[in-house]
């Protein structure tokens, strides 16, 4: 299942099975929205959507493709997208959320936090853990063609 | 055979058929004094009507009142409270069980049962037996040890193609013999006693539905799933009937479709196909269920089938649909793996007091397992025939090697060298039973399942199994849509470019084609069955540019031209549909579909949710899955889409100067890099040490392939090998990311 709502010139959310083969669907479902609102999509962008997708599929839906995800995008700002993204899982305690990578990364675990870590200028949690806020800063893209 | 015409046994069940079969079974084991009722209303009437009831036998479904209602009944009246109950159920569950006792049963037994069975049981509720088995039970205290000094595993299975890599091992055995083990099979005729031989500790291990393991776990049996014994290797058979409608949903409507079992993979696909055909089903008794599962044993079914007017089909393990077929009685409607590809069914349990104390014994009990897997998938004609001893040895069942072998051979059937139990999959299996159809509750898989064996044997860990795929049930709607119609398909010439206008009825049949250099163009009568011809035209058109066809494609085809065949021109073969596909760049093709219908609200469509489109145009979803750009013309009556080809991520590699070179055609993610962790962990067990990936072609990786490359350098650790890795051509949004998550600690990056 695949669903696509746009709720205004700028902002349209989506949602689809748990199914990690539609995360890439997804991504290229945005790519062409924002291509109408002239906002070319960065790769930084790309992998911060792509990981809040595939954390909602795998731990927070737990891969079950009967629950599904939910995903808003908004142009807030001249140059900050707001992505929101919400699973049907139980919701995690986010403030046990380690976020930074240890020397040896053959210890590491939450490899695609950091990278969402990394590219955003702004994380936001629900209090139940199932809903992630994250903002970011698009300023390099809107300009270069990539 | 002692007759018991003194005691006067009042059965109360819906189904002719099984009613029939219980009272013959009942005389079987010499019980000639039954009157019968078919539902708990009708039960009241004859107790009340008749002379003396000794003994009552309720189904818990029925219509009306249900066995548990009648119960109810019986223990409120003075003048009957005091009669002995058995409640027949086919609920497996043990929470029926318990709500059956606390409204005071006196015995209970599963569906479908044994005449031996039903005899302990009677016997029991009579007080004439004290104890079930006393003398069996005294011998499960058995000694393990064999006098060579080896452990004995007793295993119980039953009789389906999907416990044939116990046959296997039982014959690879009598050549070789194992170091720490014998084995002893016993082979059962129905689930229930397979379970209580496990439960009981009158066998060791048992081969069984995942489900019914899972369930005795939740009862506190204390068991763990070891191993898988099979993927797919189940279909599901329609019953033939000539004049019987060939729309499934109409068929199906109020019939019963045989399964094996309540707690079964069957029950869960059964159920997920006819919610997607619109159906509502369920157990006979529960309101709005309009087609009705019932429980029979697996080799009965061909024969249920084939005496009950009502029965619509039956889904379980092969050679029963293959008896069926082959006997003409029944014909295929869709594989298990059709629906979801290399999912679980039987599993391999043991009880967890055998295995703590006999680990050497299981651990080689489960490396043979794994090989007979092998020997299966590898040599299918040796071991039909030596399935043919292990299934049928007394050759009842109408099993002959061809149609076993033709079983073993289908692609789409059994497989049994992909035996390492995914987590993943059997929470897919809990999850939708509990969720979806209020079977069992949640169950903590990790307690539940030891894949330790499995692991030692299969020298695996963090790559190991193949996860399952799930297609889910609107894909195999269209195909078997499909099927139905070519079946009709007169033989007609199919040239291209060439009119043909053939009489089918009062009406003239059109189907025109056009071909340009860059596009076809199709105008058709509106018919189910022009559907494959379309396809055909355009999979010959995409071939002939080298573009291999990729399975989405069809997927949407098939949809688009249902659509405008069946909703928008009603099926009227008056009224064609035109069809066009032209290619507009080397990997886009633009798809267009009219029909001469009224046209549709399709904003509404592109706007509204899953749970909306089910009924009407269901395949909606998928085209919305797999299309690039969709368009409606102002009346709705036309769609244009844009499809790319498969875009998935193939790995190529070559050899040089002792270097693997690892080429990814594309992005590596989530969904593509099940193949390369598969390909890694391959050349790893390979001793391969020197690996080069050329990252040319990649633009994006994610976390989880990332992962990939990380278990990568693990697996190389502990196998010893010195390795030597190395990136080169990655973008520099690619390197950044390498440095950001400190691969490049491992792997040179330039």
């Amino acid at each position: 299942m695949f669903n696509i709502e746009k709720h205004s010139e700028k902002s349209f959310s989506f949602n689809f099975s748990s199914d990690m083969w539609i995360v890439d669907k997804a991504i290229l479902v945005c790519e062409h929205y924002l291509k109408k609102l002239d906002i070319i999509i960065t790769f930084e962008f790309k992998t911060v959507l792509r990981e809040l997708l595939i954390n909602a599929v795998e731990h927070g839906n737990k891969n079950n493709f009967e629950r599904s995800v939910t995903c808003r995008i908004e142009h807030v700002r001249q140059r900050q997208i707001k992505i929101t993204v919400e699973d049907e899982g139980n919701g995690f305690d986010h403030r046990c959320l380690d976020m930074q990578l240890s020397e040896d990364i053959l210890h590491n675990r939450n490899r695609g936090y950091a990278m969402i870590k990394e590219f955003t200028d702004h994380l936001e949690f629900n209090s139940r853990g199932n809903r992630i806020t994250a903002y970011i800063d698009m300023d390099i893209s809107c300009d270069d063609n990539k | 055979m002692e007759e018991n015409s003194h005691i006067r046994i009042l059965l109360a069940e819906d189904s002719r058929v099984i009613r029939n079969m219980e009272v013959e079974t009942l005389n079987d084991i010499g019980y000639t004094n039954v009157i019968t009722a078919e539902n708990g209303q009708e039960a009241i009437q004859k107790i009340t009507e008749e002379k003396e009831t000794t003994l009552i036998i309720s189904d818990w479904n029925m219509p009306d009142l249900d066995g548990y209602e009648f119960l109810m009944w019986v223990r409120s009246q003075e003048k009957y409270n005091k009669i002995p109950f058995i409640m027949a159920t086919a609920h497996g569950e043990r929470r029926q069980a318990a709500k059956a006792v606390k409204a005071g049963v006196t015995e209970f037994i599963t569906k479908p049962f044994s005449g031996s069975e039903l005899k302990n049981v009677i016997e029991k509720a009579l007080g004439i037996k004290e104890k079930a088995v006393p003398d069996l039970s005294e011998k499960a205290r058995r000694s393990h040890m064999t006098c060579s000094g080896k452990v004995r595993i007793a295993v119980a299975h039953i009789q389906i193609t999907d416990h044939i890599i116990l046959g296997v091992l039982k014959s690879m055995i009598m050549i070789d013999s194992p170091k720490h083990f014998e084995l002893e099979t016993l082979c059962m005729s129905s689930w229930n006693p397979v379970q209580d031989a496990l439960e009981k500790g009158d066998a060791d291990a048992a081969f069984m539905l995942a489900p019914i393991a899972m369930d005795l776990f939740r009862a506190g049996v204390d068991i763990k799933l070891l191993l898988l014994t099979h993927k797919n290797g189940s279909v599901c058979i329609k019953k033939k009937n000539g004049r019987s409608p060939s729309d499934s949903r109409d068929f199906f409507r109020g019939r019963t479709l045989y399964i094996p079992h309540i707690l079964s993979v069957h029950h869960m696909l059964s159920d997920m196909f006819l919610r997607e055909i619109g159906l509502n089903p369920g157990l006979v008794g529960n309101e709005d269920v309009n087609v009705f599962f019932e429980v029979v044993p697996p080799i009965q079914m061909p024969e249920f089938m084939g005496k009950s007017p009502r029965s619509g089909g039956f889904m379980v393990a092969e050679p029963m649909g293959a008896i069926s077929i082959s006997e003409g009685s029944g014909e295929l409607l869709y594989t298990s793996g059709q629906l979801w590809e290399n999912h679980p069914c039987c599993v391999l349990a043991m009880r967890n007091d055998f295995l703590e104390v006999y680990n050497e014994a299981v651990q080689e009990f489960v490396d043979l397992l794994i090989q007979a897997g092998q020997f299966v998938a590898n040599n299918p004609g040796a071991s039909s025939r030596i399935a043919m001893d292990f299934l049928d040895p007394a050759r009842n069942m109408g099993l002959n090697l061809s149609v076993l072998e033709k079983i073993l051979k289908n692609p789409m059937g059994i497989k049994t060298n992909d035996l390492f139990p995914v987590m993943k999959d059997l929470d897919i299996m809990q999850t939708y039973m509990s969720n979806e159809m209020g079977i069992g509750t949640l169950i903590d898989l990790e307690k539940f399942m030891d894949t330790s064996f499995a692991e030692r044997s299969l020298g695996k860990s963090e790559f190991s199994g193949n996860p399952s795929i799930f297609h889910g049930p609107e894909n195999i709607t269209a195909d078997i849509l499909i099927r139905q119609a070519d079946k009709f398909r007169p033989k007609d010439s199919s040239n291209k470019a060439e009119k043909i206008l053939a009489d089918s009825g009062t009406s003239r049949r059109i189907f025109e084609i056009m071909e340009t250099e860059s596009s076809i163009t199709i105008k058709s009568s509106s018919e189910i069955r022009a559907i494959k011809r379309i396809l055909r035209e355009t999979f010959e058109f995409i071939e002939q540019f080298g573009i291999e066809i990729w399975p989405e494609l069809r997927k949407v085809l098939e949809q688009l031209l249902i659509n405008a065949i069946e909703h928008g021109n009603k099926s009227s073969i008056e009224k064609t549909i035109r069809y066009e596909i032209t290619m507009i760049q080397n990997n886009l093709f633009k798809i267009t579909v009219e029909d001469q219908g009224e046209g549709f609200d399709y904003q509404n469509l592109m706007l509204s949710t899953s749970k909306d489109l089910q009924n009407e145009r269901h395949g909606f979803g998928i085209i919305r899955s797999f299309c690039e750009h969709i368009e409606f013309n102002e009346k709705g009556n036309r769609i244009t889409i844009h499809m790319k080809t498969s875009h998935e991520t193939g790995f190529d590699v070559k050899d040089e100067k002792g270097w693997k070179i690892i080429t990814p055609s594309g992005s590596i993610t989530a969904s593509t890099v099940d193949r390369l962790k598969k390909l890694l962990s391959e050349l790893a067990e390979s001793k391969h040490a020197k690996y080069h990936f050329d990252f040319a072609k990649v633009e994006d990786i994610d976390s989880i392939s990332l992962t990939v490359f990380v278990i990568f350098v693990k697996m190389l650790a502990r196998l010893e090998i010195d390795a030597q890795l190395e990136i080169t051509n990655s973008n520099d949004n690619l390197k950044n990311l390498f440095s950001m998550t400190r691969l490049d600690k491992y792997y040179m990056i330039f």
